[in-house]
């Protein structure tokens, strides 16, 4: 079997069960694991944007997200506070995607200067700012409380927060980000990006703008990372200053390292590794001890897995390969080439 | 190759199908639900509120009408979201039928909305004491015996006023639903009275550094009001007496309830605080036997437990009492989305170790409020001694529905009187 063959058959048959999937399995499936995972995934897949291709490690993507869900809140349909102004949802869903975007290139402009731990440093304090910001404002961000029954939109008479829709909706959103993604690192930005990534001085000489291609990448993953913020939003029916805080911050990054940087699948099986760990761990150890669980998973895979999962089931396959017939060059230099950073 | 492939993907399914065959439920056990804040600065609150839930069970063995319950408890740690994760979690993962909880005012009312789409699952509250759970906009499905934040106040702004004859006072008090409450019972009857609050004061949960905020209260004040919970009670009463307490304090319920007064160990802060005024559904001296026949049970439940029982330990005790005898009543019955065992918890009469509770039209119990003041016993422990006890107190304060409700929603800005 040839291996281009191999692996449209591997995505066909992904892409079945991932479309049956929900017809057959029971709602905790389909809601809690499945579609939370799209979800985390998605917003880990706009800091594997930023981390796996451009370099940039940001801990301000779920602030964006966290924006980009507050606004949507706070111009949507929700209950108790007498707070907000509610819009027709086309709108709400506009507004919550154009704030996040924005928030997310100046998040940009601000940071694209540093670089490493500084660029870490300074998106952490952006993302605390927020965190602090919304707990304490009671005008716009309801403080403390934040909002709570959120409705989701409600779509040719489907409220699309019901299991089935809500799957679709998070499956065809993952899904589209995920093509943007992987067509985007091949046009010429994407290019350009990895090239500011390896060697930014280099790409400055050859005439790039360097903090302008940065801060498209923000912007870019600002708007995926608002989508996972308003799926996020419609998931939990509520959104408060909890949702933002550090703790849930570093949750993306965790998701990111669990499935691996390198290629934009990794951030969904991350995710999905993280939703499986969260809602399975108790079932063999205390709940309590859920974060040592996460943590020690964190460094065997940071110390034994520098690819994340992806990584490990990719070198796997390959071993398969090596067995099968001779091993394929190209995909091992191009590991190679996105392991050195 | 193939056949590897086949060996991996065997084991990968079979584990996932172990998994899923772990959660199924099983058929005679009743599974029931808790919420407590086992995390972060109410840590205390949380554990002290599972006592109270034991203690309740333990007085029927575990058992109503031949069904065992079985306890899911989930740990949250005082924000809204927190309490939404882990009763998603209690009702898709572990199966649970009824919830009781949560500990903490905001968590309360996310719950609320929450109980609103389950409509499956019965909410029953635990200590979460933030009015407009049940006022405003109540869920048909959630019900609370404790009596809430404004209530837990009743007689104490009076007394400030008229015993303790405090006219000037500032407020120092955790900004979110419960504080906001808190703060509004307080100084509906302070300002009633005639006394000013001349400052008000706000600071997260959660805060640990009080200098700022100590350094911004007023001089010419008789007391300083402070309604700080758990851990941030602690760090403040320590900070300020460091700072030389120009004043004496009122306050709130959990700033001097036994999680927090089991934690003031030196003798400076002991000394301090003795003599501090408040109001609370708890009290640690009442020789009402029913009371006291309580609070030894509770003690002998809990040799690690605190000197006495707190609100959080009293507030899960009747919520869940209300939940077992309204299941006794309709013999562990919970089909029909339950709606007989709805019916029934509506109608109950817990009978309480401070009195009978009974619910009103939304669902929330009225109570009895204890006035109590600071002291020092003998084996040198600190415990609220009893003042006065004000029975029926309603969640209108005995006002007008209407004339009540046009306060306005607990919040910074409510009921000023400068």
């Amino acid at each position: 079997m040839k291996d281009s063959e191999n692996r449209y058959w591997i995505w066909s048959l992904a892409g079945v069960f991932l479309l049956v999937f929900p017809l057959y399995a029971p709602a905790f499936w389909v809601t809690q694991i499945a579609s939370q995972s799209f979800i985390l995934g998605t917003i880990g897949l706009s800091l594997v944007l930023l981390a796996g291709y451009g370099g940039m490690v940001s801990m301000a993507q779920l602030a964006v997200a966290g924006v980009a869900g507050y606004f949507a809140a706070y111009f949507g349909v929700h209950s108790g506070a007498s707070l907000g102004h509610p819009l027709p949802w086309g709108l709400t869903v506009l507004v919550g995607l154009a704030a996040g975007t924005t928030f997310a290139t100046l998040v940009g402009l601000t940071a694209v200067r540093c670089q490493g731990i500084y660029m870490i440093m300074i998106t952490l304090a952006i993302a605390v700012g927020l965190f602090y910001l919304a707990r304490q404002n009671l005008g716009f961000f309801n403080a403390y409380n934040g909002f709570h029954g959120v409705k989701a939109p409600v779509l040719l008479d489907t409220d699309l927060r019901q299991p089935i829709p809500f799957y679709y909706l998070c499956l065809g959103c993952a899904v589209a980000l995920y093509a943007l993604v992987v067509h985007l690192v091949r046009t010429p930005f994407g290019l350009a990006l990895a090239g500011v990534r390896d060697d930014a001085r280099r790409m400055r000489t050859l005439g790039f703008d360097v903090g302008q291609i940065r801060v498209l990448a923000f912007l870019i993953a600002g708007f995926i990372a608002s989508v996972g913020g308003l799926l996020r939003l419609w998931y939990a029916g509520s959104i408060s200053p909890g949702s933002i805080n550090v703790g849930a911050s570093i949750t993306i990054l965790i998701i990111v390292i669990l499935g691996g940087m390198a290629k934009p699948i990794g951030a969904f099986a991350g995710a999905l590794l993280f939703v499986l760990i969260q809602n399975f761990a108790i079932d063999f150890i205390d709940r309590e001890r859920f974060n040592t669980m996460i943590g020690i998973i964190l460094l065997s895979i940071i110390l034994f897995l520098p690819n994340g999962a992806v990584g490990l089931v990719e070198s796997i396959a390959k071993r398969f390969r090596a067995e099968a017939g001779p091993s394929d060059r190209r995909s091992e230099t191009g590991a190679a080439t996105e392991l050195r950073r | 190759m193939k056949a590897r492939r086949f060996v991996l993907s065997a084991i990968f399914g079979t584990t996932l199908g172990l998994a899923a065959a772990a959660s199924a439920v099983q058929a005679q056990e009743l599974r029931v639900g808790v919420l407590a804040t086992l995390e972060g600065s109410l840590t205390q609150l949380g554990q002290e509120a599972l006592r109270g839930t034991r203690l309740a069970l333990s007085e029927v063995k575990e058992t109503v009408a031949g069904r065992k319950i079985t306890l899911f408890i989930a740990p949250t740690n005082a924000t809204p979201d927190s309490a939404i994760n882990g009763a998603r979690r209690l009702i898709e993962q572990d199966k649970v039928e009824l919830i009781i909880g949560p500990v903490s005012g905001s968590e309360g009312l996310a719950l609320v909305q929450f109980a609103k789409s389950n409509p499956a699952v019965t909410f029953v509250n635990g200590t979460a004491a933030a009015p407009e759970a049940t006022y405003r906009d109540p869920a048909s499905n959630f019900y609370r015996f404790n009596a809430d934040g404004v209530m837990w106040q009743a007689g104490l702004g009076t007394y400030a006023h008229n015993d303790l004859k405090y006219r000037r006072v500032a407020s120092l008090v955790n900004d979110y639903s419960f504080g906001w409450a808190q703060m509004k019972g307080f100084s509906m009857e302070f300002c009633r009275a005639g006394g000013r609050i001349v400052d008000r004061l706000w600071t997260p949960l959660g805060t640990t550094d009080f200098s700022s905020l100590i350094a911004r209260i007023p001089k010419n004040i008789d007391a300083l009001y402070v309604m700080l919970v758990g851990a941030d009670a602690t760090n403040f009463i320590t900070q300020y007496v460091q700072a030389g307490a120009p004043v004496p304090l009122i306050a709130g319920t959990n700033t001097v309830d036994q999680t927090v007064l089991a934690t003031l160990t030196r003798k400076q802060l002991r000394d301090f605080i003795v003599g501090t005024p408040s109001a609370s559904p708890v009290v640690d001296n009442w020789n009402d036997p029913r009371y006291q026949q309580f609070v030894t049970a509770y003690r002998k439940a809990n040799p690690d437990g605190l000197p006495a029982p707190a609100s959080a330990a009293f507030g899960y005790y009747v919520n869940t009492k209300a939940v077992l005898s309204a299941l006794a009543e309709v013999k562990g019955d919970l089909s029909g989305n339950q709606q007989k065992f709805r019916a029934a918890l509506a109608k109950v009469v817990v009978e309480g170790p401070a009195g009978q509770i009974r619910l009103d039209e939304n669902r929330q119990g009225d109570a009895t409020i204890f006035l109590t003041t600071v002291k020092a016993g003998g084996d040198g422990k600190l415990y609220n001694s009893f003042v006065k006890a004000t029975s029926g107190v309603t969640q209108t304060m005995g006002m007008d529905r209407s004339a009540f409700m046009k306060l306005g929603v607990p919040g910074r800005e409510t009921l000023q009187c400068p």
